[in-house]
């Protein structure tokens, strides 16, 4: 075997439909912050991915890149000063296991049957021959709770059909299946790992049990999560306030810092107030909303 | 997983902003594949059962694969209803065919444990299952998906609203009726030899001579000699079938995981059968050639006495 250098990271190329986003915003660090917690569903309506252009080669406007996404953040979620934290995730499809069974030529593989009736329509498609062949499959116990730090993955699944013979009293569930090269609406996943150690023969890893429901999650990117701190200022903008141009009108004391531009930034009102019982004399800078434009850098300048 | 950091000035008006993002995958090896024979078998095949309930009725079925187990006489099997009931259950004669069965109503509803228990003179199984009643529904089994409504992904404006007929359009993909051309290279033998025109079977087109290679095409396949003795073969295949078309009964056996091909076994182990035969010492002189060659036939197979 040849030993050699090489990476295992490809741009991920998935279809954002097949892409959970969740959003998370709170206004602050504090613990009390009260928190925003959702899914932003469709995923398509915020995930598009970045395609080929006449530059960069490949079919323009057709043919994804690869690896880069654009994330949009829509101005109604995303509006409020805070820190909003958006994880992206393979979609999850959660269905139920129907029966479990073992390949009879390969009695050591066992595999599950799931029923497609039982997936939710829009992902139907995706059960294809082979079509799931790397998803991995999660488990869910009577209670509902996800059983930790457990998973399989799913090696193969084609379409399967109860056995014929066993249909003619509609009334018995077979137990019994077959590979059918025609669509059923059962199919059977193998799963790994699912056979036991040679040296412990008895001992067979669990796949789980009629019945039990179950997560299938593709495999068609690594989970990524992007933090969005909505601030009141930046580098840039602080750098208005310590480099920018900036003049004031004495007669009427108005300040204006301007920015690179030499557009109004900000203004404010310089004045002096006197405490009227303590005869205390403060010096005010007062943030002005109307702004003046009459003190355009511009022209006062020329 | 990485967390990406990212800080945004907020607008003074509501504006929606387009944050670029990088999304990886890793990617493995899922191991080869290996034929089966297509068959699905219940996991437990020496004691088993299935169920089938509507309410709080409930029908149980013993499933005992007696085609594997065909020596299961005298076998008795019990079944506890989980309420301090119990009844016994006969064993399947056919199987497949007429799985034997009995009924059993519950007076109150809740999670119920059904036990099957075999006593064989060879061994006594239990097997639990957990159900709860009423049942809300029974099984059955569907014949119809609907229709799948998907959206066309990448495209722009985006494409809604599609649908197609699941079962039907997914019996045409499996039919095998989806063919499609594919390109492929080989690494193979020059033919440069061959150019000489002999007619129409041996004639070469398309000579290329280029500082790489030299490249020329024989029926229809592009040949292209590099000067380190290899010949790259390119070609087109017609009516090819590609993996997802491929309906053979085939699994990924997960000990092959890892493995991009399957296992081989090479032997150079020599098994020497015994002497049997009363002319076999005879028979093996006429294997010789030489007289010198006695004493190594067979690693020794002769006794030589040399004097």
């Amino acid at each position: 075997m040849a030993i050699g250098s090489y990476g295992i990271v490809r741009p991920a190329d998935v279809s954002p439909d097949d892409v959970d986003i969740f959003y998370h915003y709170v206004s602050g660090r504090t613990a009390t912050s009260t928190v925003t917690f959702k899914k932003l569903s469709p995923a398509s309506d915020y995930l598009t991915p970045v395609l080929h252009n006449g530059e960069t080669g490949g079919t323009a406007d057709v043919e994804v890149l690869g690896g880069l996404y654009n994330l949009k953040l829509a101005a109604a979620d995303f509006s409020e000063l805070g820190i909003y934290t958006l994880h992206m995730r393979p979609k999850q499809i959660r269905t139920v296991i129907t029966d479990c069974g073992i390949l009879a030529s390969l009695p050591s593989v066992r595999g599950l049957v799931i029923d497609l009736s039982a997936i939710p329509s829009n992902d139907r498609g995706k059960f294809s021959p082979q079509g799931v062949v790397g998803y991995r499959v999660e488990y869910l116990d009577s209670n509902g709770k996800k059983i930790p730090n457990f998973y399989r993955i799913i090696t193969s699944n084609f379409y399967c059909e109860p056995v014929i013979s066993n249909t003619t009293n509609t009334s018995q569930k077979s137990i019994r299946y077959r590979y059918t090269d025609a669509a059923t609406n059962f199919m059977f996943l193998t799963i790994t790992p699912s056979a036991a150690p040679s040296t412990r023969p008895t001992t067979v890893p669990f796949i789980g049990q009629p019945n039990q429901n179950i997560i299938l999650t593709n495999t068609y990117f690594n989970p990524t999560t992007v933090e969005v701190e909505m601030v009141e200022h930046d580098a840039s903008t602080l750098a208005h306030a310590l480099y920018g141009n900036q003049s004031k009108s004495v007669s009427d004391g108005v300040y204006t810092i301007y920015d690179n531009n030499n557009s109004i930034y900000r203004q404010y009102n310089l004045y002096e107030v006197k405490d009227q019982f303590n005869e205390t004399l403060y010096e005010v800078r007062e943030r002005k909303t109307d702004i003046d434009e009459n003190l355009n850098f511009n022209v006062i300048t020329e | 997983m990485k967390r990406i950091k990212h800080q945004i000035l907020r607008p003074s008006t509501g504006l929606t902003f387009n944050l670029p993002i990088f999304l990886e995958s890793s990617a493995d090896e899922m191991g080869v594949m290996v034929p089966f024979d297509g068959d699905i078998e219940q996991v437990e095949q020496f004691c088993n059962f299935t169920y089938k309930g509507n309410g709080n009725d409930i029908t149980v079925y013993n499933t005992t694969n007696t085609n594997k187990l065909k020596d299961l006489v005298n076998a008795i099997f019990r079944i506890s209803w989980g309420d301090g009931t119990s009844n016994t259950l006969a064993m399947p004669t056919v199987y497949d065919t007429n799985l034997p069965y009995v009924s059993h109503t519950y007076s109150s509803s809740g999670v119920k444990t059904i036990e099957v228990t075999v006593d064989s003179p060879w061994r006594v199984n239990k097997v639990k299952k957990q159900v709860t009643v009423p049942f809300t529904g029974s099984y059955g089994i569907p014949t119809d998906l609907g229709t799948l409504s998907f959206t066309v992904p990448y495209s722009e404006p985006l494409i809604t609203g599609r649908t197609q007929n699941y079962l039907q359009n997914y019996t045409t993909l499996t039919g095998q009726t989806e063919n499609t051309n594919i390109s492929f290279i080989a690494i193979g033998k020059s033919r440069i030899d061959e150019v000489r025109k002999y007619g129409s079977v041996n004639a070469y087109s398309g000579l290329t001579i280029t500082s790489n290679y030299t490249g020329y095409s024989i029926n229809s396949l592009y040949y292209m000699d590099y000067e380190d003795g290899y010949t790259h073969i390119t070609g087109t295949t017609a009516s090819y079938q590609n993996e997802e078309v491929y309906q053979g009964m085939v699994t990924r056996n997960e000990h092959l995981l890892g493995f991009i091909d399957e296992p081989q076994i090479f032997s150079d182990i020599f098994v020497e059968r015994g002497k049997q035969g009363i002319m076999e010492r005879n028979l093996r002189l006429g294997e010789m050639d030489s007289v010198g060659e006695i004493s190594v036939y067979g690693s020794g197979y002769f006794n030589v006495k040399k004097q």
